[in-house]
C-alpha cells in the first residue's frame, strides 16, 4: 500500500509539474491555429477547425520575421560555438592549473557575473557606436558568449576536474603535446559538458531581448524583437499572429533540445552525485 | 579529426556569412511605429490611399523603416540623440514624450520652413503645431492624431432596445450601468487605467475640468475632478466599467469590445477598424463611432494624442530627412495617409469627398478634432505622475480611500513634479 501511494505521489507530482511546465506552450500553440475571433471566447473552444491564417499573415504583414530568424539563427550559433569553445579552453586551465593570477581571475569571472546586464549595457552603448559595432552581429555574439562564458567556464572546470589526471599522465608520458591532450583526451571526454554549455548559450541568445533591443536597429535584428513589436500598444495585439510568430520561434529550441536530449541529461546530472 | 574539421567549417562558414552585412545604398533611417510606415505606404489590405512615399523614394532613396512599439521608440530615439552622431534620421514622436530637454537634442525647423516650405503649411492644426513649438521654435510637424470618440456595440445596444446615443455624458455614464443591469454578462465602458489613464483624464474633460493644463496648473483637488473620481467609482461598483479596468491593458478593452463583454469604449475613432474587422471581431460592422457626448458646458469633451515627425539635433542626413517630411504633410499627402487609417491632421481634410466617401465618422470625428484637448502636457517628469494618477484612482477603486483623499493624494504627490516656471 505504501509502495502504491509513493508510486502515485511521483505520478501526481510528475503530472502537475508537466501540466504546469506544458500548459503555456500548449495554449501558444493551439491557439497560433485559431482566428483571433475564437481566441478569447469563454468558455474556449476546446474542439476547433485550425487555419493557417495566421502563419500567412506573419508573412505578409512582417515579411522580414523570416529573415530576423535568420539573424537569430547565425547570431546564437555564432554565440555558442565561441562561448564553448572559450569556456572549454578555459575550464581546463582552471582545473589543470595553480596560480595567484588564475584564482583572481577567477574570483573576477564570478564576480562580474553578479552585476545585473543593464549596468554593464548603458555605458556600453556610446562605445559600440564609436567602435561602429552597432547593429551588426559582432556585438550581439560577443555579448551573448560573455554573457554566459563564465558560468560555463565554472561547468566545464567541474566537468574537466572529474577527467582522472591518471590520463593526463598516460598521455604524456606516451609523448602527447599539451594540445593533443586537450583534443584527444579532455575535450572527448567532458562532451556532455559542452553540450550543456552549448544548450545554455543557444536558448539564452534564441530568446533574448534587452540587449538585442539595445544595440540593434536593422540589420542585426532578431525574432524577439518582431515578436515584442506584434505585441503593439497603438493598434491592439492580433494574438492569433503572435502566437503564430511564437510557435514558429519555438521549433528550433525545441528540435534543439530534443537532438540533444539524452547528453544534456547526462550533462546536467553528471557530477551531481559523486563517489 | 573529421569532426574538428567539419566544425571549424562550419564556423568559418557562419562566420563569414554573419558578418557579410550589405551596405545599403543612399537611404534614410525612419524610426517610427509600423503603423506610420502602414499609412505612408498603403500596405495594409483594404486601405485606399496607396503609397504615399512612392515618387519621394524614386527621386531621393530608400526609406529604411525602423519600427518598434511606442515606449521602444522613445527609448530607443533618445538614446540615440546622446550620441554625438545618431542613426535615427527622422522619428515620429509623441506628444506625451515632450519635455524641455528633449527639445535640447531636436532640430528647430523654422529654417527648413522658411527655405523649403510645406505646401499649404497653415492647413496643419494650429493647435497641433502650437503643442511642438518651445520657445519661439517649432521642433515637430504634426503628422497623426488619435482623438477620442465614444464607440459603442449598436447591436448589443439594440438588443437592450436601447436606440440612441445620450446628448451629454451624465446621461451616457447612467446607460454605461443600465447596460450592466440589463445583461450582467455585459458591461459598460471597456476601459483601463495603466501608465497612461486616458479614461479619467477624459472622465475629467468631461466633468468640466482638465486635469493638468497646458501651462502647468494641477487640478486635480477641485470639486469637478472629485466628482469626477467619484463618477469614476460608481461606473466600476455597478458594473458601467469592466471589472479588470485596474489590471487591464488595451488588449484587454479591445478583446472585450471585439467579444461583447462589453458595449461602450472612450478610445481613438481609428480604433474601430480593428473592432469591426470580420477576421478579428466577432462583432463585425456593429461598432460604431460618435463624438463623446457633451459636457455640462455643452462642449464635446475629446482627448487627443498628436504624433509628430522630429529630426534629432545629431542627424546625419537632415536635408533629406525635411524633404520626407515635406512630402508626408502636403495636403494630398494628408488625404491619401487618411485613407490608409491616419488621423488626418489638417482639419481641411476631413472635408475632402474621398474622405467623406470612406469613413462614415468624418462629420463626427472634425467636430472631436476641433474641440480635443491633450489631456496630458509633456514633462519631465509626466510617466511618473500618470503613474501617481492611476495609483491613487486605482485605490480610491479598491476601497482604500474616499474621491477626495485620492484627489489631496495626487495634488500633493504630483505638484512637486511639475515645472516651476
Amino acid at each position: 500500500m505504501r509502495k502504491f501511494i509513493g508510486r502515485f505521489g511521483k505520478a501526481l507530482a510528475v503530472g502537475l509539474i508537466s501540466v504546469w511546465s506544458l500548459f503555456p506552450i500548449a495554449y501558444v500553440v493551439l491557439n497560433a491555429f485559431k482566428q483571433h475571433r475564437d481566441i478569447f471566447v469563454f468558455p474556449p473552444d476546446v474542439i476547433f477547425t485550425p487555419t493557417f491564417d495566421n502563419f500567412i499573415s506573419i508573412a505578409e504583414v512582417y515579411p522580414q520575421f523570416f529573415g530576423y530568424m535568420l539573424n537569430s539563427l547565425l547570431i546564437s550559433v555564432s554565440a555558442t560555438l565561441v562561448c564553448v569553445v572559450a569556456s572549454a579552453l578555459a575550464g581546463y586551465v582552471y582545473s589543470r592549473f595553480r596560480g595567484k593570477a588564475l584564482a583572481a581571475s577567477a574570483f573576477y569571472l564570478v564576480a562580474i557575473r553578479l552585476l545585473p546586464p543593464l549596468v554593464i549595457t548603458i555605458p556600453l552603448f556610446p562605445w559600440v557606436n564609436i567602435l561602429g559595432l552597432a547593429d551588426t552581429y559582432w556585438v550581439l555574439i560577443a555579448l551573448y558568449a560573455a554573457f554566459w562564458l563564465p558560468l560555463n567556464v565554472l561547468i566545464m572546470k567541474e566537468f574537466i576536474d572529474q577527467i582522472p589526471r591518471s590520463l593526463d599522465e598516460s598521455a604524456i608520458i606516451d609523448g602527447a603535446s599539451e594540445w593533443q591532450l586537450l583534443r584527444h583526451i579532455i575535450l572527448p571526454l567532458s562532451a556532455q559538458g559542452m553540450v550543456a554549455c552549448a544548450v545554455f548559450v543557444f536558448v539564452f541568445s534564441w530568446n533574448e531581448y534587452v540587449y538585442a533591443f539595445i544595440f540593434t536597429i536593422q540589420n542585426a535584428k532578431t525574432t524577439p524583437l518582431v515578436l515584442a513589436e506584434i505585441m503593439d500598444s497603438v493598434t491592439g495585439t492580433n494574438y492569433g499572429v503572435l502566437f503564430a510568430a511564437a510557435t514558429i520561434q519555438l521549433i528550433p529550441v525545441v528540435l534543439l533540445v530534443l537532438v540533444l536530449q539524452r547528453q544534456l541529461v547526462a550533462g546536467l546530472t553528471a557530477g551531481a552525485v559523486k563517489g | 579529426m573529421k569532426k574538428s574539421i567539419g566544425l571549424l567549417a562550419l564556423a568559418a562558414s557562419l562566420s563569414l556569412s554573419v558578418f557579410a552585412v550589405p551596405a545599403s545604398a543612399q537611404s534614410i533611417n525612419v524610426l517610427g511605429h509600423r503603423v506610420h510606415q502602414s499609412v505612408s505606404t498603403g500596405e495594409s489590405a483594404g486601405t485606399t490611399g496607396g503609397d504615399v512615399t512612392e515618387t519621394w523614394r524614386a527621386e531621393n532613396g530608400d526609406i529604411n523603416w525602423i519600427t518598434a512599439d511606442v515606449t521602444p521608440i522613445h527609448d530607443r530615439l533618445f538614446r540615440e540623440m546622446t550620441l554625438d552622431a545618431g542613426n535615427i534620421d527622422l522619428a515620429f514622436f509623441l506628444n506625451r514624450f515632450v519635455s524641455p530637454d528633449v527639445f535640447e537634442l531636436l532640430e528647430p525647423l523654422d529654417g527648413y520652413q522658411a527655405e523649403s516650405p510645406i505646401e499649404a503649411f497653415d492647413g496643419l492644426s494650429q493647435g497641433m503645431r502650437d503643442a511642438m513649438t518651445y520657445d519661439g521654435k517649432l521642433y515637430g510637424i504634426p503628422f497623426r492624431h488619435a482623438t477620442n470618440a465614444l464607440l459603442y456595440n449598436s447591436k448589443i445596444l439594440a438588443d437592450q432596445g436601447i436606440d440612441s446615443i445620450p446628448e451629454t455624458f451624465a446621461e451616457l455614464v447612467d446607460m454605461a450601468i443600465a447596460i450592466h443591469e440589463n445583461d450582467p454578462e455585459v458591461y459598460g465602458f471597456a476601459n483601463h487605467s495603466g501608465t497612461s489613464p486616458t479614461f479619467i483624464l477624459n472622465l475629467a474633460l468631461a466633468h468640466g475640468v482638465q486635469f493638468l493644463e497646458p501651462d502647468y496648473t494641477l487640478n486635480a483637488d477641485t470639486p469637478e475632478f472629485i466628482e469626477t473620481l467619484e463618477t469614476l467609482k460608481r461606473l466600476y461598483d455597478n458594473g458601467g466599467l469592466v471589472q479588470d479596468y485596474i489590471s487591464g491593458t488595451l488588449d484587454t478593452i479591445i478583446a472585450d469590445m471585439q467579444n461583447g463583454r462589453a458595449a461602450l469604449s472612450l478610445n481613438p475613432f481609428g480604433r474601430v477598424a480593428v473592432l469591426n474587422d470580420a477576421e478579428l471581431s466577432r462583432f463585425p460592422g456593429d461598432i460604431k463611432a460618435v463624438a463623446v457626448p457633451a459636457d455640462p458646458n455643452g462642449v464635446t469633451p475629446a482627448q487627443t494624442e498628436v504624433w509628430y515627425m522630429v529630426i534629432p539635433k545629431n542627424s546625419t542626413n537632415k536635408d533629406l530627412a525635411w524633404s520626407l517630411i515635406r512630402a508626408l504633410s502636403s495636403p494630398d499627402a494628408t488625404v491619401r495617409e487618411a485613407l490608409n487609417g491616419n488621423g488626418p491632421v489638417r482639419p481641411a481634410a476631413y472635408q475632402d469627398p474621398r474622405i467623406v466617401e470612406t469613413n462614415p465618422a468624418a462629420e463626427e470625428e472634425a467636430l472631436s478634432v476641433e474641440s480635443a484637448k491633450v489631456a496630458f502636457p509633456g514633462f519631465d517628469q509626466a510617466a511618473r505622475a500618470q503613474e501617481i494618477l492611476s495609483e491613487e484612482a486605482d485605490a480610491m477603486l479598491l476601497g482604500r480611500q474616499t474621491a477626495a483623499e485620492a484627489a489631496a493624494n495626487m495634488q500633493a504627490r504630483i505638484s512637486p513634479l511639475l515645472p516651476t516656471n
